[in-house]
């Protein structure tokens, strides 16, 4: 299988006898597939892909003698696909908000949930795993890179490999205000302990739209940036 | 700034040992304020609670009131009655009288003690001892004062009689009534004083609200001082 994304439109090649599954949003357009009514990977964490649309009404292209292109294009105008190759054993945590696609030789799907107090600090308590090999597709609103820095906003984040440590960080401010202001924030910060690649979204697109406008986000504007930032 | 390649384990470990900065302490002093200041509102609680449940007395402990009094009417009664002996039917009428009152009176005040889940319900535990004890007791001696001006017999006799069972009965309810109020007065300045039903809501609903604030600074500064352990997913 081959899979190569360009901005906002990727290209699917699979070889006889592949699959690929799709959330159907992104197949406008694509009279080629057929419904797939019992979800694939039934149990594989059914409740954060239902929740984001990849587990009900999934679709599928099969390449069934001979080798098949699928070309989809984003329903975001500046929006991008990236393309993961899982070697096989290998485990990744994908974000189900940015799932698009997978194939359907992974060995299993399934849900880790964490109760430790880092998970607290990084507000994320469930984590939809791959096991490889096989290929999966994710696309975000904001442009997807492959990171090979270690600190990162945890909503950003949208695969890695799940081998790698990590350890939650506030941020470091220098002004004695800030410092002030950082004891009451949540912000906090991902920090990977091992090297190693992150899929990571540019931007949080729905965390830079969220509130805008709002009469909390006026009055943090200007109490936090015009008299104490 | 973009950090890459692998963080060193001791780096992590010498966060432990690094000086405290403006924000640790920060985080550390009111985090340390609020659990003081939740020790002390769970005290408050707890006397609430604890003195709330012993001091306010019960039903049982108003009626038994309520009944001492009636038997001191009772008593009154019974030498007003002996004055008048030779009113036979009077002594039948005014003992049938007060024994029903008494009954009246018990079943007014059912035996409930009060537990301290309730209250909220003191201040209507106030108004069900204080009015209906007035209330009885004067509708009594009034129910008696009407039936005694009917009695029969020798006129000139029983008409000083009566006219000094119905001196004495006005001095009885003028009795009852000023003990009546001022047992009322005194539970219901009690009740106020020690008892207000806001109280341990308002003490509780602090203490959680601060419980918050220290379990998020308490994270907060593990967060700082690196205490909290690096994980995998």
């Amino acid at each position: 299988m081959n899979i190569k994304t360009e901005a906002n439109t990727a290209h699917v090649t699979m070889d006889p006898g592949e699959r690929f599954f799709f959330k159907g949003s992104h197949l406008r357009g694509v009279s080629a597939f057929n419904w797939s009514l019992v979800p694939p990977y039934p149990f594989g964490s059914p409740i954060a892909r239902a929740l984001h649309g990849c587990y009900f009404g999934m679709k599928y292209v099969d390449a069934d003698t001979e080798t098949r292109g699928v070309a989809i294009t984003g329903h975001h105008p500046r929006g991008s696909f990236i393309s993961i190759d899982v070697p096989p054993g290998h485990q990744y945590y994908v974000n189900a908000r940015l799932l698009a696609g997978f194939s359907s030789r992974f060995e299993k799907i399934h849900t880790h949930i964490k109760v430790a107090p880092v998970y607290w600090c990084v507000k994320k308590h469930f984590f939809p795993v791959f096991t490889g090999p096989g290929n999966i597709l994710l696309y975000s609103a904001s442009p997807i890179q492959d990171s090979a820095a270690l600190e990162f906003q945890p909503e950003r984040i949208a695969a890695f490999n799940i081998q790698r440590r990590f350890q939650a960080v506030p941020p470091a401010p220098t002004t004695v205000a800030s410092q002030g202001i950082n004891v009451f924030s949540r912000e906090t910060i991902w920090r990977f302990l091992d090297g190693g690649q992150t899929f990571v979204e540019s931007h949080n697109f729905e965390e830079a739209h969220a509130g805008k406008g709002s009469l909390g986000h006026v009055l943090k504007h200007i109490l936090l940036l015009r008299f104490l930032g | 700034m973009v950090v890459t390649g692998n963080v060193d384990d001791t780096e992590m470990l010498n966060m432990d040992t690094k000086p405290l900065g403006v924000q640790e302490i920060l985080a550390g002093v009111i985090s340390l304020v609020c659990l003081a200041s939740i020790i002390g509102l769970i005290n408050l609680i707890r006397i609430d609670l604890h003195e709330g449940a012993t001091k306010v007395p019960s039903y049982e402990d108003m009626r038994k009131i309520a009944e001492n009094d009636l038997h001191t009417l009772q008593s009154s009664m019974v030498s007003l009655v002996a004055k008048i002996s030779s009113l036979a039917s009077l002594k039948e009428v005014l003992t049938a009288q007060i024994e029903s009152t008494s009954v009246m009176i018990k079943e007014k005040y059912p035996s409930v003690p009060l537990t301290p889940k309730t209250f909220l319900d003191r201040t209507y535990a106030d108004y069900k001892i204080k009015k209906p004890l007035r209330d009885i007791a004067e509708a009594a001696l009034n129910d008696m004062k009407t039936r005694l001006t009917g009695i029969g017999g020798e006129k000139e006799v029983a008409q000083q009689e009566l006219d000094r069972i119905n001196k004495d009965l006005s001095d009885s309810i003028e009795k009852l009534r000023h003990l009546d109020l001022s047992k009322g007065m005194q539970v219901q300045n009690w009740l106020r004083g020690n008892c207000r039903p806001i109280r341990p809501w308002f003490h509780g609903s602090l203490a959680l609200i601060l419980l918050g604030v220290f379990v998020r600074l308490s994270f907060r500064l593990a967060l700082m001082r690196g205490w909290i352990k690096p994980n995998k997913v």
